[in-house]
């Protein structure tokens, strides 16, 4: 008896309304829907900066792979400002997550 | 023109000198020998006086040259001590010198073995034939200098390296070549297409972060409660962006940091009124 109990309420979870399958383009679709439901619209502005930051970073990456390193200067500073920003974005979305408030008041 | 000045070409001429003179020294029981580390014998030879070995041993530095030699009074008809015996090799191509004293084995015997050492300093440098021959010397009975033969002196380097050595070790006296600047090469660039395409990459995340943030809802209609501090501190803030422009186009390093210290002051200020402000503004 205890353990149909407890399988009945197994299945009453609100991770089972979802009902996800294993394969990886449904983890990746309930992962995405998790996000747009649940992400307030502050931190999705912080996130598409940081998306902003990786992308510009990795097209500057591989402008260097491709072409050189001359001149070196300028894919340091390009580089270096992308990752900068997106560090600092970084922590702005910790400071302004609402599930962080109790750390940063 | 290479200058060499030795005195074993002037022991030479005197010794020359005085055999013409006196000629009263005669050297016998002349032994040339080449041998094996191991004792093996190579080459052996025992001209007699003034006949020279027809052979041209090859000498290296495995194989040590050991020449002894006695020396008699045709006067007395006896063997003598003299004050000077040497063994001289003369280099044929350039005609350098070095004599190797033969030390004394007996009475009027004498003994000279090339060391190893010797061969390394004096000939593995400057391989090739070389005359060999004694030089002898003494005040009562006059000096001789006794032609022997020839041998071969090799360090085991192909003939042609050989000559490049000698020829690089010639020194040279005179003007030396006139330098002639050259200009660094520029570095290769990539084509103007490669560098717009990635340009045009790089914007591209640019106009679609804008277009996601529009689409998320982001706006300036907040700046309109606090007017002008928003103003002067976005103002403030492209003011910065302007002097990371200049610092790229001329100004120095040093200079661009005292602008950007004398605009952090106004701009943390305003700053903090506009932000303050705009957060108070906004309904709990």
């Amino acid at each position: 008896m205890a353990r149909e109990s407890a399988a009945a309420a197994a299945e009453t979870t609100p991770a089972a309304a979802f009902n996800t399958s294993a394969s990886v383009p449904g983890i990746v679709s309930s992962l995405a829907r998790e996000y747009t439901a649940n992400t307030p619209q502050r931190l999705k502005v912080i996130d598409t900066y940081m998306v902003f930051c990786v992308a510009v970073g990795i097209v500057q990456f591989v402008y260097c792979g491709l072409v050189g390193t001359f001149p070196y200067n300028a894919f340091l500073a390009g580089f270096g400002s992308a990752v900068a920003c997106f560090v600092f974005a970084a922590n702005l979305r910790m400071k302004t997550n609402p599930k962080n408030r109790a750390q940063f008041p | 023109m290479r200058c060499f000045r030795s005195s074993t070409r002037m022991l030479l001429a005197i010794c020359t000198l005085a055999s013409s003179c006196l000629a009263a020294l005669q050297p016998t029981d002349i032994h040339i020998k080449v041998m094996e580390r191991t004792g093996d014998k190579l080459f052996s030879a025992s001209p007699q006086y003034p006949n020279t070995f027809g052979k041209v041993p090859e000498i290296t530095s495995t194989t040590p040259l050991s020449v002894s030699f006695s020396v008699k009074s045709t006067t007395a008809n006896e063997a003598v001590a003299v004050d000077q015996a040497f063994v001289n090799f003369r280099h044929k191509e350039t005609g350098d010198e070095t004599a190797f004293v033969a030390k004394r084995a007996g009475v009027g015997a004498y003994r000279m073995d090339l060391a190893r050492k010797h061969f390394r300093t004096h000939f593995a440098p400057s391989p090739g034939l070389y005359d060999i021959s004694l030089v002898l010397g003494s005040f009562a009975d006059g000096g001789v200098h006794y032609a022997l033969g020839t041998v071969q002196m090799s360090n085991g380097k192909p003939q042609q390296q050989q000559q490049q050595q000698r020829m690089s070790d010639t020194v040279v006296f005179g003007a030396r070549p006139e330098i002639h600047h050259r200009f660094a090469e520029p570095q290769r660039m990539p084509s103007a297409a490669v560098s717009l395409v990635f340009a045009v990459l790089c914007v591209v995340p640019l106009v679609v972060l804008f277009g996601v943030w529009a689409r998320l809802g982001v706006n300036v209609g907040g700046l309109g409660a606090e007017p002008v501090a928003s103003a002067a501190f976005l103002g403030l803030v492209g003011a910065y962006m302007a002097l990371a422009v200049a610092y790229w186009v001329g100004v120095k390093l040093f200079s661009a940091l005292t602008y950007a210290l004398v605009l952090a002051l106004p701009t943390y200020a305003v700053g903090q009124v506009a932000l303050s402000r705009r957060a108070a503004s906004k309904p709990c």
